[in-house]
């Protein structure tokens, strides 16, 4: 999923999106390790160091990966889209917010 | 794909195995308790969890009565306890893990590493879970101890029986709020569980709820600083 989500952003570097994680890993300075390897350059909430954290117990989050998508007024619009129909929705709100539609389909990296 | 409750469980466990590794080496004793779980891990590795239990489990089980009273001896005793996860497909594990509990409270309640028994709240059926960790309060002399029974007994009952878990939450941020809670307090775990938020409002078209808090560098960041934007909030782990 992350070679996916690092296309995602590139391709919307100069468009109004952003990707924001809430990360549930136990161990802080293992995440950092790992992201740097995989490439993961947007930010996360680091929450607690669990499963159990604070943002998904308010959120009811038990199963991962949980997706929002939430529109550039803060309304929720999709959950659960992933890979290509994460990208159809982003668009459309993309287009939405911007009267106009996003540039060149997702490349892989 | 979404991970089942079931397998969250197995994570849990993952966890603790990495936990039983800490355990002190007993050069005393000669092979000590560190000893046997390492060669159990490796096993593990060789055989899969439920297999290399089973040919360690007597062994555990010798390694317990000849150290008993010890904390060697409870360390042996936690990790039988643990492996009850392996007799569920027998339908044992609710069964004889609530017993087990309970005798480990009456020989070993003063000891801190009690606060095990109400990390592993998967094993037991709700009833037995409040009674053991009711008698595991009244036993302790510590804190941590009481905290994590007072939290684990909390989620455990947060479906089942809300008004409940929210006296446990209450009194958690009451007497123990200021106490650390991995990367957080308990304050701030048990203030999550008393506010979570309604699944109604976290549905198609409602508005999102706020989210507050600091991210892996430990700077503080909020989602509504991303108003104006599309977002995709993405909760996520690497595991």
């Amino acid at each position: 999923m992350f070679p996916h989500e690092r296309s995602l952003v590139k391709r919307l570097a100069n468009q109004p999106f952003a990707l924001i994680g809430v990360n549930s890993d136990r161990d802080r300075d293992v995440l950092k390790d790992v992201m740097k390897e995989k490439g993961i350059t947007w930010r996360s909430f680091f929450d607690g160091g669990g499963t159990g954290g604070p943002i998904a117990t308010q959120w009811q989050v038990s199963g991962w990966p949980t997706i929002y998508i939430i529109d550039h007024e803060g309304v929720i619009q999709n959950i659960g889209a992933r890979e290509e129909k994460m990208d159809e929705v982003v668009d459309a709100l993309l287009e939405k917010a911007t009267g106009k539609k996003p540039g060149p389909a997702s490349v892989d990296l | 794909m979404y991970r089942s409750n079931r397998l969250l469980g197995v994570f849990t466990l993952i966890g603790a195995f990495a936990w039983s590794g800490l355990a002190d080496l007993n050069a005393a004793t000669g092979a000590g308790l560190a000893e046997l779980e390492l060669r159990f891990e490796s096993a593990n590795k060789e055989l899969g969890a439920q297999k290399a239990y089973e040919s360690f489990q007597e062994e555990f089980t010798a390694f317990a009565r000849e150290h008993a009273g010890t904390e060697e001896g409870l360390g042996a005793e936690l990790w039988l306890l643990r492996m009850h996860w392996w007799k569920r497909e027998a339908g044992l594990m609710q069964k004889e893990a609530g017993p087990f509990a309970r005798r480990l409270v009456a020989e070993y309640g003063k000891s801190a590493a009690l606060k095990r028994v109400p990390e592993f709240s998967y094993l037991f059926s709700a009833k037995d879970f409040e009674d053991i960790c009711e008698s595991l309060r009244l036993a302790t002399p510590h804190a941590e101890v009481k905290a994590e029974c007072l939290y684990s007994l909390g989620k455990k009952l947060e479906r089942s029986n809300p008004e409940r878990a929210r006296e446990m939450f209450t009194e958690l941020t009451r007497e123990y709020g200021s106490l650390q809670y991995r990367y957080i307090t308990y304050g701030e775990i048990a203030a999550a569980h008393l506010a979570r938020h309604d699944k109604s409002s976290l549905k198609v078209g409602e508005r999102a709820p706020e989210v507050i808090g600091t991210d892996v560098n430990g700077e503080p960041m909020k989602l509504s600083d991303y108003r104006g934007k599309v977002v995709v909030l993405d909760f996520w782990g690497d595991w």
